[in-house]
């Protein structure tokens, strides 16, 4: 487990769908494991990250990163977690969201960096803005959180296609062909090209240098799904089918990787400053998380559902 | 059944190839509901690219898939009573060595039907190869022959009867 590092990064698109917990859940097990774990809280807008660690403040947080251009490694703290450590978010400054390019792009060196020393666990925060999609796809581990509601899994499936588009715009870069996927989205109704589908369709089998790369990036894009606060098994089912459809539809890999059900003791261990983990391990919702990082590492995944 | 060959329909149900019967129904059931409903929370989102073309093609795939399989999942059901039936037809008596067959044939290994039947290794290998001599007094190799048969679910008095002939045959012959 010491031996685990890498970036692993939680985002899905809609907010309040528990990815902060999930992100702090996942790492309290494998800290709890063995492995040396750093949870960055990036959600610039909403940063909540540090409630699920009953971390009230921290004297350091990615403020003084973005603000007063401290190094990463220096904002880290420890929590009440032995091997789980966070660097916390911050939500003071206005439009601290709109972190620019140069800013974004140091980032993500710095998390590179980090990633050598621990598996860092990045908290992505809700939308499917650039900076969002960016660090995703920078990530060694993409996971996706959804509820079983219609909105998340609309938001989740912008989510993917942004993530997808940028990969595939970027794989494009390298060959100097990113224009094209650009005209080609811009004009697709005098390409005949209908939603997104049509697109990979209609690049795949264009020259050989564009369609093998396309093909390329596409057979390396692997999302892990997560279905947090289903109220029964049978909505944990929509795992199952919000799967198919990314491989059906997008031809992307996505992996069914786990379930946690609804518990009110999550909010309740907030307010109270516990750690749910720690609190309750033997509750169903612990052992799902528990199942779930299970998942993670190894690639299997939550079978269908009868 | 070979699972390498039904490999792309059980890609399309979204299952291992190794899945069992009750995991290919259950992907298809669930799968079936997924795409034939266009307005669920899962496939709503996408109903404007979608289109209702490409949802008729995966339901089809879906359908196609599944029959595929079912009738590959029944014909490996029969496969060893087949198999049994030819081996049986070509039986004229049930000696040693047919006996060793149809176990074979079965897949019956003799460790675990030492075990189930409580007779020593040894004694069934001596019943398959008929080392008359080296068996026990008629009737307890009465009773391995017909335990040996029940085990196998064969027509026990059938397959004593004829192996007690020849092992009378045999031991008079002798003494």
């Amino acid at each position: 487990m010491e031996d685990l590092k890498g970036i692993w990064a939680v985002g899905g698109g809609k907010g309040g769908v528990g990815k902060s917990f999930i992100a702090s859940a996942i790492g309290t097990a494998l800290a709890r494991r063995g492995a040396r774990v750093l949870l960055v809280d990036a959600d610039l807008g909403g940063a909540t990250l540090h409630h699920f660690l009953g971390i009230k403040k921290t004297a350091a947080s990615l403020s003084d990163f973005f603000d007063r251009g401290r190094p990463l490694f220096e904002l880290i703290t420890g929590t009440p977690v032995p091997g789980l450590s966070l660097i916390r978010g911050h939500n003071a400054t206005l439009g601290a969201e709109n972190i620019n390019y140069a800013q974004k792009n140091k980032f993500l060196r710095h998390l590179a960096k980090l990633a050598r020393e621990y598996l860092v666990i990045v908290d992505l925060g809700a939308g499917s803005s650039h900076n969002i999609i960016d660090t995703l796809i920078s990530a060694d581990l993409m996971a996706a959180v959804i509820v079983p509601e219609i909105i998340a899994v609309e938001n989740m499936y912008t989510f993917l296609k942004n993530a997808l588009f940028r990969r595939l715009a970027a794989g494009l870069n390298q060959i100097g062909r990113q224009h094209v996927l650009i005209d080609t989205w811009k004009n697709r109704h005098g390409y005949g090209i209908k939603g997104f589908k049509g697109l990979i369709a209609s690049l795949s089998g264009r020259d050989d240098e564009i369609g093998a790369r396309v093909r390329e990036e596409i057979e390396n894009f692997r999302i892990h799904l997560i279905v947090n606060q289903a109220r029964n098994r049978q909505e944990a089912t929509v795992g199952n089918a919000v799967k198919s459809v990314c491989r059906k539809y997008f031809g992307i890999d996505c992996r069914y990787s786990g379930y946690v059900e609804h518990d009110e003791f999550i909010g309740r261990c907030v307010n109270r400053r516990e750690i749910y983990m720690e609190s309750y391990p033997a509750s169903r919702c612990a052992r799902e998380v528990e199942r779930l990082t299970d998942n993670l590492l190894t690639g299997r995944q939550v079978s269908i559902i009868s | 059944m070979d699972r390498e060959r039904l490999k792309p329909y059980f890609d399309v149900l979204e299952i291992e190839p190794a899945a069992s019967l009750t995991e290919v129904r259950n992907a298809y059931m669930l799968l079936k509901e997924v795409y034939s409903d266009p307005e669920s929370i899962v496939t709503g989102p996408l109903a404007g690219e979608m289109g209702e073309e490409s949802r008729r093609d995966i339901l089809e795939r879906l359908e196609e898939a599944y029959h595929v399989l079912l009738a590959a999942f029944e014909q490996s059901r029969e496969e060893p009573r087949r198999r049994i039936e030819k081996v049986m037809a070509d039986i004229e008596t049930f000696d040693g060595p047919a006996l060793k067959r149809i176990r074979e044939r079965l897949g019956v290994d003799l460790n675990d039907m030492a075990l189930a039947t409580r007779i020593q290794v040894q004694h069934l290998i001596n019943i398959e190869e008929e080392n008359f001599s080296a068996l026990p007094v008629k009737v307890y190799t009465r009773g391995f022959v017909a335990n040996y048969a029940r085990h196998l679910h064969l027509d026990e008095k059938r397959v004593v009867s004829d192996y007690m002939t020849r092992f009378e045959a045999a031991t008079e012959n002798n003494g």
